[in-house]
């Protein structure tokens, strides 16, 4: 498989505390990997050492096939990342803010002025940046991370603070680059429900910890539809279900809750539960959403 | 090279418009201001009869330059350069960025020696054109000679030079610690210890009392080599110390 970012066993302590534990992942290109994780998980301490601006503990990183450690410059000539909150300086404009990052790494004044482009803001480039909305501000310092033209992006946390147009307007664009440009993109994010927009792959840390790896399908896959039943005679039914083999759970009241593994198994039971002489009032099947998912992966 | 003096240009952008950028002719002048509005309220000779009274105009500026304003000055310069980084948190951007780490800290490093090279530069002239007004409006305090452009000049490159210790001890400090208040309370003690231990025997060596030294000569025109060259050899020295810090350190 072609990657773009992979960790071995990469770990990373602060004193006692273990930040990144022995995590391994791997980026495929042109995915864009959602990298998710409750606050202080440990997803900016892992892009901070992807990018190698902290030593690792202990573990490697590669980009491209390649160790950081040896070929830090080269390789990091191919990546644009975006920690945390953005870096700019606002008492320059939109354009100066490109162009000071934009000498350091030697871009060309076309790149740049595509970059601004990209993210929108030709019309605004030559305000300062103390003008610019919070919005903005975040698609400049994107703009940033695109002007060398990266073959990988590391995004952290990239909509934090932002307004929902904001938040749509930041999502639009990370689903246009892997199309239009062929842009592998590494995601970061504590919110489900923004990663499961965009993403291709997720990856779930948790305490440091690689809890889940793999499509959004297999994450889909990992869990069980769920069937929740309400019935007359629950503890009858109960019975009934039990002895064909069913893990039934009640609920309370006249509810009952089983996993299934789709629409056959609906109808069976159903048939089932009839011939034992229970009556039901309501029958649901439950795809898990994945914020479902989410909170029994980092729950369990 | 090329990327040598691309770092350096790009750092020369960022002082667009900044308070340091202004600041590096602000404290020359006012330096001057002050010196210049104190002979004209004597308005009588200030110099002692056998002193050209150029020289003991030039001689009071440069000693309180030298010895108290740089200093402060350094100090503030330094820092505000370094909060233009620590503000917005752009060390994580500019480390992560294809550029070798010693390049972007020496190019800070330059900023600031750049920032004070300006003021060194322009203290010579502003003392002229103080000498100059005061010569127009208050001839009672004597200042008919010539004036000693040489002096002038030598003696502030040679306290520019002298300096160059602090400008890198500072310029680790703002880099080092976020803190404005960090980096602004360090250079004030250290600046003030100057004026207390520049008597003592090594007191000559204490880096933040190397530019008072020098300049405290400026009217017999004796040149303190040993100051000038702790002063400005150990700046280089230091500079390659403080990027090795630099460079090797975790980015957090
Ligand atoms: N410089 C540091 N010194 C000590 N501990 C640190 C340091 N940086 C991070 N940590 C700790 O490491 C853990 C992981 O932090 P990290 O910032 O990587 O989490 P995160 O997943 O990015 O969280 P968030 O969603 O809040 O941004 C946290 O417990 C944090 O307190
Ligand atoms: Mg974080």
């Amino acid at each position: 498989m072609d990657t773009t970012l992979i960790t071995h066993d990469l770990t990373r302590r602060f004193g006692e505390l273990t930040a990144v534990d022995a995590l391994t992942l791997s980026v495929p290109r042109g995915a864009v990997y959602g990298f998710l994780g409750p606050n202080g998980a440990g997803k900016t301490t892992t892009i901070r050492l992807a990018l190698g601006l902290i030593h690792p503990s202990a573990g490697e990183v590669l980009l491209f096939g390649q160790p950081l450690r040896r070929r830090r410059l080269e390789l990091l000539r191919r990546v644009g990342a975006l920690v945390e909150v953005p870096s700019l300086y606002p008492h320059l404009s939109g354009r100066d803010n490109l162009e000071v990052t934009r000498r350091l790494i030697d871009a060309t004044k076309a790149q740049r002025d595509r970059a601004l482009a990209l993210v929108g803001l030709e019309d605004d480039a030559d305000r300062l940046v103390k003008t610019f909305s919070m919005g903005m501000k975040q698609r400049l310092a994107l703009a940033l991370a695109l002007m060398g033209e990266p073959e990988l992006l590391i995004l952290d946390e990239p909509t934090n603070g932002l307004d929902p147009a904001g938040i749509r307007e930041i999502r639009e664009l990370i689903c246009k680059l892997p199309q239009e440009h062929g842009i592998t993109i590494f995601l970061s994010s504590h919110l489900l429900a923004e990663i499961e927009q965009v993403a291709t792959h997720i990856g779930i840390i948790q305490q440091g910890r690689l809890l889940f790896e793999g499509t959004l399908d297999a994450l889909h896959a990992q869990n069980e539809p769920q069937l929740v039943l309400e019935v007359d005679k629950p503890q009858s039914a109960k019975e009934v279900l039990h002895a064909y083999g069913w893990k039934v759970r009640g609920n309370g009241g006249h509810s009952l809750t089983l996993a299934v593994n789709g629409a056959a198994d609906v109808a069976r039971i159903n048939t089932q539960l009839v011939q034992g002489g229970v009556n039901i009032y309501h029958l649901n099947l439950q795809q898990p959403t994945l914020e479902d998912i989410f909170l029994a992966v980092t729950q369990a | 090279m090329a990327m040598v003096l691309q770092s350096l240009s790009a750092e020369m952008l960022k002082l667009k418009h900044t308070l340091a950028f202004w600041l590096a002719l602000v404290a020359p002048l006012s330096m001057v201001v002050l010196e210049s509005g104190m002979w004209f309220d004597m308005n009588r000779r200030v110099a002692p009869p056998e002193v050209d009274s150029w020289l003991w105009y030039g001689q009071s500026i440069y000693v309180f330059w030298g010895l108290l304003i740089m200093p402060l000055f350094v100090t503030l310069e330094t820092a505000l350069v370094g909060q233009l980084e620590h503000a917005q948190e752009h060390w994580k951007h500019l480390y992560a960025l294809p550029v070798p780490r010693g390049l972007i800290y020496g190019a800070k490093q330059f900023a600031g020696m750049f920032l004070i090279g300006v003021s060194c530069l322009a203290l010579p002239f502003f003392t002229a054109l103080g000498g100059l007004f005061l010569r127009w409006a208050r001839p009672a305090v004597e200042l008919t000679g010539p004036i000693p452009w040489f002096m002038l000049f030598k003696y502030s490159l040679a306290i520019y030079l002298g300096a160059w210790l602090i400008i890198t001890i500072h310029t680790w400090i703002s880099q080092r610690w976020k803190s404005f208040a960090v980096a602004c309370t360090a250079g004030v003690l250290l600046t003030i210890a100057g004026v207390f231990v520049i008597n003592a025997d090594w007191g000559q060596y204490w880096p933040w009392a190397i530019a008072g030294i020098i300049g405290n000569k400026f009217d017999e025109n004796v040149l303190q080599v040993a100051p000038l060259l702790v002063g400005s050899i150990g700046g280089v020295v230091m500079a390659f110390v403080a990027g090795w810090d630099v460079v090797r350190r975790d980015v957090l």
